[in-house]
This record gives structure tokens, sequence and C-alpha cells, in this order.
């Protein structure tokens, strides 16, 4: 009996450690590569680019402006969640590369895989302008859902088993306390 | 050796109890671990409360939030000073060192020996940090506002009931140790210093389910609308009520706990709000939606009232059943499914009267969901009500098993 509760123990500790190992070592492969793609920002052509490419759930991502003509520009990056994707937007100041000639960089975490906008709000000389992409967050592979729930419901085992046995011990305690009253 | 010796008065202590420096050093580490845990929990509760008004308010946007930090580091410094005494024990078990027995711990992996409670709170510990990373995983790939009953949120409160459990047993096996000292142990109101950490630990476990209010949302069946926050509150409410008064067999033990829960969810409540203004100014993070800011909830804070009336009368019942018997001589409650009932009644009705007696002050600020979702009609409130009255009873026997171990276990 006690030998199979703790085996029993054991596999559920074993499954959530495997299960951790697995969703940080894979990553989503499907997702395709958005590269350097050249926008139109009101006054201002720039090439934006990300890194990682594509961009990971969780992991930082940096964003590169890189303005034709070696314009001097300032703004912000922001990454509003496309839709089906449950989150909140996220801003950035964008802020000038040391030694460059104008290129920018905004860096950001996004937190919940799926489609998202990643929008540049820049200003210059010749006045406010924005441009946007839409990309998709790659994330771990998922596990099954059944898995998950397998997983997440495993210590109620042992709650129940637990339960079970302290309603013995309470009849035990009674016994020995109050058997004389 | 230098050593008083009291004669114990009950049954179980008719033989005398040497209260040797050995035996007293063990009730000190064991105690004083206790009042550490009990800190890092009630840390961890605030950490939680801030949590979800985080996420609400702010959102979830990395898994280092400051809230996660507050909720983390309580839950694992408690996983880590149970483990440490868990290492204790085993070695002064295997010195046969005075208190450290097969009466007062119990054995782990066939090579450990440590206190039932130390041993929970080990598990209930490991269990919410496994949860946590599975959590965050899952927000990743479902999004920010995934729903409660989610398979790691199940997980983390199932970790979250085993800690809590740990933590009653690992407090009232000090507290039938104090009452074994008799007239040795100090007491304020009549009650042991372990007695009022078990109060104090009661309390917030019911504090924790004060948030159902707005996070069970109704459910729609059929053609009738069946609203779900008073079955968390009875659940917690009923059974800890009875719980507290058979641990201490002392009546007003009840009472006593609704106006420690009263203070903690006072404290919790003005700490939210400006920990949440706090961190937005000092840590650069925005609101998530313009105008929504945070507001000092007066509804959960006044909601200890709705466990008012039963308390009194499981205090009263208490008192009519123990009053002229000596605390060792009291047997376990009476009439456990009637105090059920009267205790669970308030929870379907009280809420939403107490949200309308604050909005006849419209400078009182309410939030959202609160707003939302206590406006219940009362054509809604009878379904609900016939399920009370069964879970109601049922948690009130629950409660009273569970005090009944904790008033006797001292492992």
């Amino acid at each position: 009996m006690r030998l199979s509760i703790w085996l029993g123990i054991g596999i559920a500790l074993l499954l959530v450690v495997f299960t951790l190992v697995y969703v940080n070592v894979s990553s989503d492969s499907s997702v395709a590569k958005i590269g350097n793609q050249t926008l139109q920002a009101g006054s201002y052509t720039v090439n934006m680019g990300f890194t990682p490419d594509p961009p990971q759930v969780s992991n930082t991502l940096t964003v590169t402006l890189t303005p034709h003509n070696g314009q001097q520009l300032s703004g912000r990056v922001k990454a509003v969640p496309g839709l089906g994707t449950d989150a909140s937007t996220i801003t950035a100041p964008l802020v000038s590369e040391k030694g460059s000639s104008g290129v920018l960089t905004g860096t950001l975490t996004l937190p919940v895989r799926g489609a998202w906008q990643i929008v540049a709000e820049l200003n210059g000389p010749q006045g406010q302008g924005s441009a946007q992409i839409n990309l998709i967050v790659a994330a771990p592979h998922a596990i099954p859902l059944w898995f998950g729930w397998l997983l997440g419901l495993s210590p109620l085992v042992g709650v129940i088993w637990f339960f079970w046995q302290q309603g013995r011990y309470r009849r035990l305690l009674l016994l020995m306390k109050y058997q004389h009253m | 050796m230098t050593q008083s010796i009291i004669q114990g008065s009950s049954q179980e202590t008719t033989r005398e109890y040497s209260f040797t420096p050995s035996w007293l050093s063990e009730r000190w580490l064991r105690q004083g671990t206790s009042i550490l845990i009990l800190y890092l929990l009630l840390q961890a509760e605030l950490g939680l409360a801030w949590d979800r008004n985080w996420h609400d308010l702010v959102g979830r946007d990395r898994f280092w939030i400051p809230p996660h930090i507050l909720l983390y580091t309580g839950v694992g410094g408690a996983g880590l000073v149970a483990l440490i005494v868990i290492f204790i024990e085993t070695l002064r078990y295997a010195r046969k060192h005075d208190g450290v027995d097969d009466t007062s711990t119990i054995p782990v992996l066939g090579y450990f020996h440590a206190p039932l409670g130390f041993v929970l709170l080990g598990f209930g510990a490991l269990t919410d940090l496994l949860a946590a990373p599975l959590d965050n995983y899952w927000h990743e790939l479902y999004g920010l506002d995934v729903t409660l009953w989610s398979p790691f949120h199940i997980m983390g409160t199932l970790g979250g009931v085993i800690l809590g459990l740990g933590a009653i047993y690992m407090i009232s096996s000090e507290a039938a140790y104090e009452r074994q000292k008799g007239a040795a142990s100090w007491r304020i109101l009549g009650l042991s210093g372990p007695e009022w950490c078990a109060i104090i630990l009661l309390a917030a476990l019911i504090e924790i389910a004060l948030p159902s209010l707005t996070a069970f949302t109704p459910a729609n069946i059929g053609t009738f609308t069946l609203l779900t926050y008073p079955i968390p509150l009875t659940m917690a409410g009923v059974s800890m009520l009875i719980a507290i008064v058979q641990l201490t067999r002392k009546p007003g033990a009840a009472t006593l706990m609704v106006c420690v829960l009263f203070l903690e969810s006072l404290g919790t409540q003005s700490f939210v709000p400006w920990a949440i203004w706090t961190t937005i100014d000092r840590l650069g993070f925005t609101f998530r939606y313009p105008g929504v800011t945070p507001v000092f909830n007066v509804s959960i804070v006044c909601m200890p009232l709705v466990f008012l009336l039963g308390a009194i009368a499981i205090d009263v019942t208490a008192y009519r059943q123990w009053a002229d018997k000596p605390i060792d001589k009291r047997t376990s409650l009476k009439r456990i499914s009637l105090l059920g009932l009267i205790a669970a009644i308030p929870t379907v009705f009280l809420p939403p009267l107490i949200v309308d007696f604050f909005r006849l002050f419209p400078s009182i600020g309410f939030p959202r969901d609160v707003l939302l979702m206590l406006q219940p009609s009362w054509s809604d409130i009878f379904p609900v009500l016939l399920l009370i009255l069964i879970v109601g009873p049922v948690f009130a026997h629950v409660g009273s098993a569970f005090g009944d171990i904790w008033h006797l276990s001292k492992q």
C-alpha cells in the first residue's frame, strides 16, 4: 500500500518534470520567418527587422528600425494583440543605437503566442508617421489538453487519499481520548 | 538536570510530563518555525490578492511581476523552512531526542521522520512551485485571461489546499502540546500562542475565498441561473468556523476569528490598491483599460459580516455544551448540521445586500466586477439556496471532523 502511494507520487512528479523539460526545449517550427521589411511611416521609409526571427513567446524581441537616408528619428514601438490573441497592448521606447547612423531599437516581451501587430510610431523633421507589420509569435509545442488536465489534477488523488486516511485517524483519536467517558 | 514537572489533569496525561530542556527546545523549534511559516504564508496570500488585481488592471506581461515575486517567495520560503525542519527532525529522531518519537512524527519515504504538518507543507509548496511554470506555459499558449478553471490553476489551488492543511496541522499539534503544559503556557483571552496562530491562519484561509464573490460567475443551466459565489464562501466559512471551535474547544473562538478575518480583509484591501499604484508609478507599467484603476474594495472588507451570525450561533452552542466542563472533557460539538445551515444561509443573501447598502453612498467607489456581479434577482437566489442547504451541513461536518483531529493530534 505504502509502496504504491510513493510510486504514484514519483510517477506524477516525473510526468511534471518531463513535461517541463519538453515544453522548454521544443518550439513550434511551423511559424515562418518575417525577414527585413521595408515600410512607409508617413514621410519616412524604414526597414523593420526582428531578433529573434520568428519571434518567440516570453522571449525578449528586439525590433530594429533602419531609416533610409540616415535620418535622425525618435518614437516608440507598440505590440497590439491580433484577432484571437488574449493579451493587452505593450509599448516600448525606440532608442538610438550608439555609433550607428539613425538606427533605432526597441525591446518587447510578447507574453502570448499567436497573431500580433507591431506598430512603430516615429517622430522626425518631417512630422509624425507610423507603420505596422503583422506577425505570428511562436510558442512551445502545446501538450494535449487531456494531458494538461491529467497533470493539473494529479495532486487531487493525494488529497482524496489523505482525507480518507484522516477519517480513520480521527476515529482512532476519538476512541483513545473519550472511550472512558 | 533542571526540569519542571507538571501533573497532567486529563486522562491522557495521567503520567507525569517532564518538561526537560531538550523537550522545551523541541517546542521552541516547532513553534518558532511555525510562526515564520505563518508569516510567509500570509505574505503569499497578500501576493495572491495583489496578483489577482494586477491581472485585472495591469495585465500579465511577464512572469516576474511584483505580485508573483511576493507570492512565490512566500510559498518557496515556507517550503524551504519545512524542508529544513524535516531534516532537523530526522536527525533528532535518530538521536532519540526528547519529544521526537513516533507519537510526534510520521515516517516519510522510509527514512525521514517529521511532524505531519511540515511534511504536508513541503508537498504543498512543491506542488505550487511545479504548477507555476506550467501555468505560465498555459498562459503563453491560451492567453492572459484564461479562466480560473485551467489545469494548472487547479493544480496551484490544490497545492495551496495542501499547504494550508499542513500549516494547520503544524500549528494545531503545538496547541495540543500547550494544553498539555497547562498553567505553564501563557495565554491571551484564554488562548495559547498556537491557538492564536490557528485563528489567524484559518481566518486567512476564509479570506482567500472572499474574492469568489466576483471570480465565481453565475452558471446558466437551461432556463435558470445558478449563482455560484455562495458555494465557496460556504465551504470555506462554515467549515473553518466550526473547525476553530472544535480545535480550541473554547466558546468565543468563532466570533473572534470573524473579527480577525475583518482585520485581515481590511489590511489586504488597503494594501492592494496602494501596492498597484506604487509599482505602476515606479516601474513604468500602464493600466490595461483607460480609466479603470484600483479602488479600495469596501464590499470585500465588510464581507466577514456574512459569517457573524453563524459564528455567534456556533459559540453560543459551544458555551451551552461546554461551560461547566474542563477542557479535556469537552467532547465534539453537537447539532453540527443545524449550525452549518445557520452559518451557510447568510452567504446567499448578505453579499448583495452589503453591496446595495454601500451603493447608497455615491462617493464610495466599487471595482467594476462587483457592480456587474452582485446584482442578482430573487429568482436567481432560490436555486443556489437549495444547494447551500446541502453544502452547508456537509462542510460543517467536514470542519467538525478536522477540528477534532486538530484538537487531539500531536503529530
